[in-house]
């Protein structure tokens, strides 16, 4: 078995397959390695050892998710862009907040870029209404645009996305499609709207228990998705 | 079932699929987060409902994040190593044949001059200390010498043989006495081995008093030597012996004498 340096770490080749530069003044200054044959954990790892190449590698393969569901919530501009930044920060700063056992990288990474996209958008909501605008109560015409859908994409435009992921989103897309009218609507208010549990009890005039319900029963109807299930008993 | 006074395990699947869609306030999210930490049934489903939540953001239509967006960030993270990388900066790297640096060199100078030195240092004050202990051993041998040589010199001085008190005992020896100056040396040579911790005892006898002179410690061959006090009331005394005692001494004799000699009989 062959070792391999990745910047100060030495590890066996034959594991992650790094020849990663820094060794030297005549040594690449980007990865000279098959970017496919590492897994996400793995470079993780890297990144908790300091690697910035690492790092950029999983910028690679993520960074568009990342950016997209932020300029979903929030609109393309500055704000989305920080949220791609503060989001890889966040994993380049504590690389020991996602754990590999609990899930897969993308989606860790599109739920923190979530978070605070989401914490954006409502601290950007409060300087609108401090600004004396009249509160956005929602109407009969944002309901008709909720309920003629969000605009979700299969991922058939997105050459980068991994065979599995791919078939992951073609899966759950199907299954969000095909979930009861009451049930598919809160959570798309929640998650694509960036709606608190109130808001959506407000514009859908249901209990606000009703609400969460049917946010859960909707959350437990998609990991029934046999892709998502898999993932889960592989653990 | 947690130990939550705030949320049961039902109450907890709503909220933590509301919580994983970030629709929940600050004050849900801590109850959720909560229980999940206490209660590892109901863990698996906050985990669960917020990778599903990630995977309905990869559903909306994908672009490409501009491209200094890439450039900003990978410029902060230049600005904020990770404190592994920058340990792995400091320190040198034999592996990679980099030249030490000028200031590396200096300082690895500096560092084994400095641990040479108080090694120096320590060992001279061992060397010292030693010294300190010899002279101190020195004076006090030539305090003794100087005592037996003033007995040996006194012009009253009685010398006299002491005899084994029994015949399976083969030592010999001589005690000197100096009245004058109330001292004396006692010489023994072939002593029988002594036990762990004895020592030989020297009495003056008179009847059936005894009192101590002092004590004896030979070396292995059974010699040895050792400065006696001779009672003002010498001339009383019937006789000299040494018995077997406890290295710290008896107040009266314990067992047989080994050697002695009487006190009356004229000087050989």
């Amino acid at each position: 078995m062959s070792a391999v340096r990745c910047g100060g770490y030495t590890g066996p080749a034959v594991e992650l397959g790094l020849t990663f530069g820094g060794g030297g003044s005549n040594a690449p200054a980007r990865p000279a390695f098959e970017p496919a044959s590492i897994d996400d954990a793995a470079l993780v790892g890297l990144v908790a050892r300091g690697d910035a190449h690492a790092l950029e590698l999983i910028y690679e393969r993520h960074s568009r998710g990342v950016y997209s569901i932020a300029v979903r919530l929030l609109g393309d501009g500055p704000v989305a862009e920080e949220v791609v930044q503060e989001t890889f920060l966040k994993l380049w700063r504590h690389p020991s907040a996602y754990q590999p056992a609990r899930g897969r990288l993308l989606p860790w990474l599109l739920g923190v870029a979530h978070h605070h996209a989401v914490d954006l958008l409502r601290r950007r909501q409060l300087e609108q209404r401090h600004r004396a605008a009249p509160p956005s109560v929602p109407n009969g015409d944002d309901l008709a645009d909720a309920l003629d859908g969000f605009g979700l994409t299969s991922g058939e435009d997105d050459p980068q996305l991994h065979a599995g992921v791919f078939d992951l989103r073609h899966a759950i897309g199907r299954a969000l499609a095909g979930l009861p009218a009451e049930q598919r609507l809160p959570l798309e208010l929640a998650y694509y709207r960036g709606m608190t549990q109130f808001e959506v009890s407000r514009l859908l005039e249901v209990p606000l228990g009703t609400v969460k319900t049917r946010m859960r029963l909707a959350l437990q109807q998609l990991r029934k998705v046999p892709e998502l299930a898999d993932l889960w008993s592989e653990r | 079932m947690a130990h939550d006074a705030t949320l049961t395990c039902l109450e907890f699947r709503d909220l933590a699929a509301v919580v994983a869609l970030d629709a929940g306030e600050p004050e849900a999210e801590r109850l959720v987060e909560e229980h999940a930490r206490m209660c590892p049934a109901c863990r698996p489903w906050l985990e669960q409902f917020r990778e599903t939540a990630g995977v309905l953001g990869s559903l909306v239509p994908q672009l490409e994040p501009p491209q200094h967006v890439r450039q900003e960030l990978f410029e902060a993270v230049a600005r904020e190593p990770r404190p592994f990388a920058l340990l792995r900066r400091l320190l040198p790297r034999r592996a990679a044949g980099r030249r030490l640096s000028p200031a590396w060199l200096v300082a690895a100078a500096s560092l084994a001059v400095a641990v040479a030195a108080l090694g120096w240092v320590a060992m001279l004050q061992a060397q010292i200390s030693q010294l300190q202990s010899s002279a101190l051993l020195v004076s006090e041998r030539a305090a003794r010498f100087d005592r037996v040589v003033t007995v040996l010199a006194s012009d009253k001085l009685s010398v006299k043989p002491l005899q084994p008190a029994a015949a399976s005992v083969n030592s010999n020896g001589y005690v000197f006495l100096d009245p004058a100056s109330g001292t004396g040396m006692l010489m023994c040579h072939d002593l029988p081995p002594l036990g762990q911790g004895q020592a030989y005892q020297i009495w003056f006898v008179r009847g059936n008093d005894r009192v101590s002179a002092g004590m004896l410690w030979p070396n292995r061959s059974g010699d040895g030597y050792t400065m006696i006090q001779i009672p003002p009331d010498l001339q009383s005394f019937d006789s000299i012996g040494l018995t077997v005692e406890p290295g710290t001494g008896s107040k009266w004799p314990t067992t047989p004498r080994v050697l002695g000699t009487p006190l009356n009989q004229s000087d050989q």
